[in-house]
């Protein structure tokens, strides 16, 4: 025992001297390429954005595999359902596997209801922080003019992700998407130009799921008392497939939305040096 | 006393006639001089342009003769286009008709695939996006001038895709640093 504690110590000491030698670096090469380029340098992915952009992936991946089994049990319990003609139907086995399918979908709410909280905290923590970034470093430093010359000044590489890389095949839409903005950031230094739209994205992102998250947890209530008072052997409602439906194309949905991030301002304009007095620098 | 009322006498029709003369010298021009011809040649007309601007009772056709110069153009689209347009603006600048400023923001406003309107707003993002919707309008306004530079005078597609991804790219930016700087209020 004491053995490993040590072992641990000399880890988290060599650790800390390994990020303190390159912290050392960073800032003798970061002050280099200050002289070297007279643009104004903007810090929008400080420590805490990265942290919190990294949780928050984690608490929807959390999410995400929470949620699988259960769904994808409710998706069988309702292919048998609508295979054997149960709509309408009193027969025994229909009105069992009518109970079945609403104790499913109601350990299906539960499963999501348990993990709201985590993923309100996280995604909170990254607005927060991805917030303060952009106020600081761009709302108050820079006029708009300055930030069209960030990205008209971008890089011509184009960031390209292996979508198929990273992840399993099971890792739901949103996570992805986390993952996918936790990665550009942490390759983000050499694309300085896109960031400012990174940024953004990231921030209007984590917003629009923090609204979303308040409608999902508000109709989870909701449905939830509905299940408790409905007929124990009273009809599947259409809202039950329609919920199904959405959480699915939410979590595992073809349509991947996270890799448009990728087209979004990474291209280079033509500089055009031969109107240069004509032109507003 | 004398001498000096014949004198008098005698200057006033040499004064009368000078300023007569002057008064017909000026107008010597026929009416409609200024009117450029009506011709689709773009050179041509690029070149009579250049030459009735030289005149300063011309210069205040300015505005008239960029937009016949922008619809010829649109006749015969082609890179050539953006040197014909820089070189008439900056010899209206030479002559004054026009202030580099305005030359600039015309210039920009068709050609250039960055905001002219964003890059004249000189104060703090923040406090600049305050009025978010009149820049926006005035952004929207703008990227019609470009596809009408870019894609009708110039056909530079590519060019016009810049521009519309600097367009969405800003959008997205200010909409954020927007909704940051309120929630801080």
């Amino acid at each position: 025992m004491s053995t490993r504690k040590k072992c641990t110590r000399k880890q988290l000491l060599s650790l800390a001297c390994g990020a303190g030698l390159a912290l050392s670096q960073a800032t003798a090469f970061a002050a280099l390429q200050q002289d070297q380029q007279a643009r104004p340098k903007i810090n929008l992915f400080p420590t805490s954005v990265v942290e919190s952009l990294s949780q928050t992936s984690q608490a929807a991946r959390d999410m995400e595999s929470g949620m699988y089994e259960v769904v994808s049990r409710l998706d069988k319990q309702n292919q048998a359902y609508q295979g054997t003609n149960c709509e309408n139907s009193d027969d025994k086995g229909c009105l069992q596997l009518r109970e079945a399918i609403r104790t499913t979908y109601k350990s299906m709410l539960d499963v999501m209801q348990a993990s709201i909280p985590d993923m309100r905290r996280s995604l909170e923590a990254t607005t927060n922080s991805m917030g303060g970034s952009l106020r600081g470093e761009i709302g108050r430093k820079q006029t708009p003019g300055d930030v069209q010359r960030i990205l008209a000044g971008r890089s011509t590489s184009q960031q390209v992700i292996d979508v198929t890389s990273g992840g399993s095949p099971r890792q739901g839409k949103l996570s992805k998407m986390f993952a996918r903005y936790y990665e550009l950031v942490k390759r983000g230094g050499k694309q300085s130009d896109a960031l400012p739209v990174l940024a953004s994205q990231i921030y209007l992102d984590s917003m629009q799921s923090l609204y979303f998250l308040d409608l999902l947890e508000a109709e989870i209530g909701s449905q939830s008392t509905e299940l408790v008072l409905e007929l124990e052997w009273g009809e599947l409602t259409d809202q039950i497939s329609a919920t199904v439906g959405d959480v699915k194309a939410l979590l595992w949905g073809e349509t991947d939305r996270s890799q448009e991030i990728l087209e979004v301002g990474l291209e280079t304009p033509m500089q055009q040096e031969t109107y240069g007095d004509l032109l507003v620098q | 006393m004398k001498p000096k009322t014949s004198l008098l006498k005698l200057a006033a029709p040499l004064m009368v006639l000078t300023f007569l003369g002057g008064c017909a010298q000026h107008t010597a021009k026929p009416l409609g001089y200024c009117q450029l011809g009506a011709t689709n040649n773009v050179e041509r007309l690029f070149a009579e342009a250049s030459e009735k601007l030289q005149n300063t009772d011309c210069q205040y056709n300015f505005p008239e003769y960029r937009e016949q110069l922008l619809s010829v153009a649109k006749g015969d689209p082609g890179p050539q286009n953006e040197a014909r347009f820089a070189q008439l603006l900056r010899e209206s600048i030479n002559a004054g008709t026009i202030s580099k400023r305005q030359g600039q923001e015309l210039f920009s406003q068709y050609f250039d695939p960055e905001f002219y309107s964003v890059k004249s707003e000189p104060r703090s993002s923040c406090t600049s996006l305050r009025r978010k919707p009149e820049l926006y309008a005035a952004m929207r306004l703008e990227l019609e001038y470009k596809r009408e530079g870019m894609l009708e005078i110039l056909d530079d597609q590519e060019r016009f895709r810049q521009a519309q991804r600097h367009y969405s790219d800003l959008n997205m930016v200010f909409d954020a640093v927007e909704v940051a700087c309120t929630q801080e209020l």
